[in-house]
């Protein structure tokens, strides 16, 4: 123990009790697992590798024109290293599933292994973009059951990309969500989340609107951007139900049949339903939805109606 | 209901549909321990870090940086048998070589915590803020060996393994520093 003068053993301990006292501005234990990179070795990383570059197109050079003296030889193949250095999608990138009639409640974050998300209360349906890399799978869920998700990250070192949504319902709304990520530590991820808020942007499609002996080809499928529902094959002459919200417009692009039809302003949150022309040649339909800005959120369905059996 | 995804984004890879489903599990068994051992001790981390770097922002995130490199090696952290004293380790290394950095950019400038301190003379906490210039005169070293042997109980030599020097450099260190603040408070 210290042999201190009274006075400054006072002194002391009255200090480091108004240091105890001080409490952080942030929860410290509101831990999520960042690996992110110092800012401090940027600038030395990027001078390294600058130098390294300017060290190999020096000696490069040199062997260039040394071997100009002696025999021509042909230019080496370039090559394609398989091992390329992973890299997850930028925060623009990742943020184009996101809608814009949405706000963020969690950030763009970035992570590896497993970590719990910052707690947020949701007020309508959710949207969540997610990319990873790694050998394994991630499994998102939150301690209520509320949401669980899960998807594979391929086994490539290629990040993939997957969005999700989450509907509103009773036991999601109104209440605080803490999402846990987990995956193998090896596995690198990134993953936003924004919410629609309490009005339900978008109609209900299909239902009573369907016509009698109406035969669905593609279910409601949701959508943030341009993406390509999955393929149908239709027996004739289809009807596409849809709707969108937000700002711009959409449209409807196939490489079978009409090559372009339907374009549609969103801004007032537009509903319609259009039939198409026979398709020019039987066999599966690749049919694209297209929106422009990106960031427009649409739902989709795809129907015929088959004539009754005389 | 589903979604598709997006299409894809020039350099990122593939796409993938995968399908939304309920997982009936518990969270990992390293997670709970780490947040018993590692994120509970925080606030002792935290306290820690501002004795040695009198700066907020600094502190938290040396503990933050201490949290995340113990999540790293978590794995071989818990099966230790004082996994509180590494992580003390780790925040006193981190704050030592963290305000080294700061220090060898001059931040902060000893003129403008003088400023700060003399603008604040008179008000009721003028004996913690002359304790607290004081203080900051200390090198970092000297802050950690007080604060360490003096505040939180850890003998010399314990001192000298979370510092990562001898102990009789830790002596040294609590010596001069305490002779530092008699002379800076006039009690010489």
């Amino acid at each position: 123990m210290l042999d201190l003068d009274p006075r400054l053993d006072a002194r002391l301990r009255s200090f480091y009790e108004h240091i105890e006292q001080q409490a952080p501005t942030r929860d410290v234990g509101e831990f999520v697992a960042v690996p992110v990179r110092p800012r401090r070795r940027t600038l030395p990383l990027l001078a390294g590798v600058a130098g390294v570059a300017v060290v190999a197109a020096g000696i490069g050079l040199f062997v260039t024109e040394l071997s100009g003296h002696h025999a021509v030889k042909p230019p080496a193949p370039a090559s394609h290293s398989p091992g390329q250095r992973t890299s997850l999608p930028s925060a623009s990138q990742l943020t184009l599933g996101i809608p814009s009639i949405s706000h963020t409640v969690i950030g763009v974050t970035h992570g590896h292994g497993t970590a719990t998300l910052p707690t947020f209360t949701p007020q309508g349906m959710i949207f969540i973009e997610l990319s990873c890399a790694g050998s394994t799978g991630f499994n998102l869920y939150s301690p209520n059951h509320a949401v669980g998700l899960s998807g594979g990250c391929d086994g490539s070192p290629s990040p993939s990309l997957a969005g999700f949504f989450v509907p509103a319902n009773a036991s999601l709304t109104g209440r605080p969500l803490t999402l846990t990520m987990t995956a193998d530590s090896s596995t690198i991820w990134e993953i936003v989340v924004a919410d629609v808020g309490p009005i339900p942007p978008l109609p209900t499609l299909g239902g009573s609107s369907l016509p009698a002996g109406a035969h669905v080809l593609v279910p409601v499928t949701y959508g943030v951007g341009t993406s390509q529902l999955e393929t149908f094959v239709p027996s004739g002459p289809y009807f596409v139900e849809y709707a969108c919200a937000g700002s711009g417009t959409i449209n409807f692009t196939t490489f079978d049949g009409p090559a372009s039809w339907v374009s549609a302003e969103c801004a007032h949150g537009a509903v319609g339903m259009q039939e198409t022309a026979k398709p020019a040649s039987p066999g599966p339909i690749n049919f694209t939805v297209k929106t422009m800005p990106p960031r427009t959120l649409w739902e989709v369905m795809v129907f015929e109606v088959t004539a009754p059996k005389s | 209901m589903r979604r598709v995804s997006k299409t894809a984004v020039s350099g990122v890879g593939k796409d993938v549909i995968a399908p939304a489903k309920v997982i009936a599990g518990s969270e990992p068994s390293l997670e709970q321990t780490f947040h018993a051992v590692a994120v509970s001790g925080a606030r002792r981390l935290y306290s820690l870090a501002l004795s040695i770097l009198r700066d907020e922002g600094e502190a938290e995130d040396a503990v933050q940086e201490t949290l995340l490199k113990a999540w790293r090696s978590w794995d071989s952290v818990s099966r230790m048998e004082r996994p509180a004293g590494w992580l003390t380790r780790v925040c006193v290394n981190h704050c030592i070589s963290r305000r080294r950095h700061l220090r060898s950019r001059g931040w902060p400038p000893l003129a403008l915590i003088d400023e700060v301190a003399r603008n604040a003379v008179g008000s009721p906490s003028a004996d913690l803020i002359d304790m607290d210039r004081a203080y900051r005169r200390l090198s970092l070293k000297q802050r950690a060996a007080i604060t360490l042997n003096y505040r939180h109980g850890y003998s010399i030599e314990e001192c000298a393994v979370l510092m990562g020097c001898r102990p009789g450099t830790v002596r040294t260190h609590v010596a001069r520093g305490l002779a530092t603040l008699r002379k800076e408070l006039g009690d010489a």
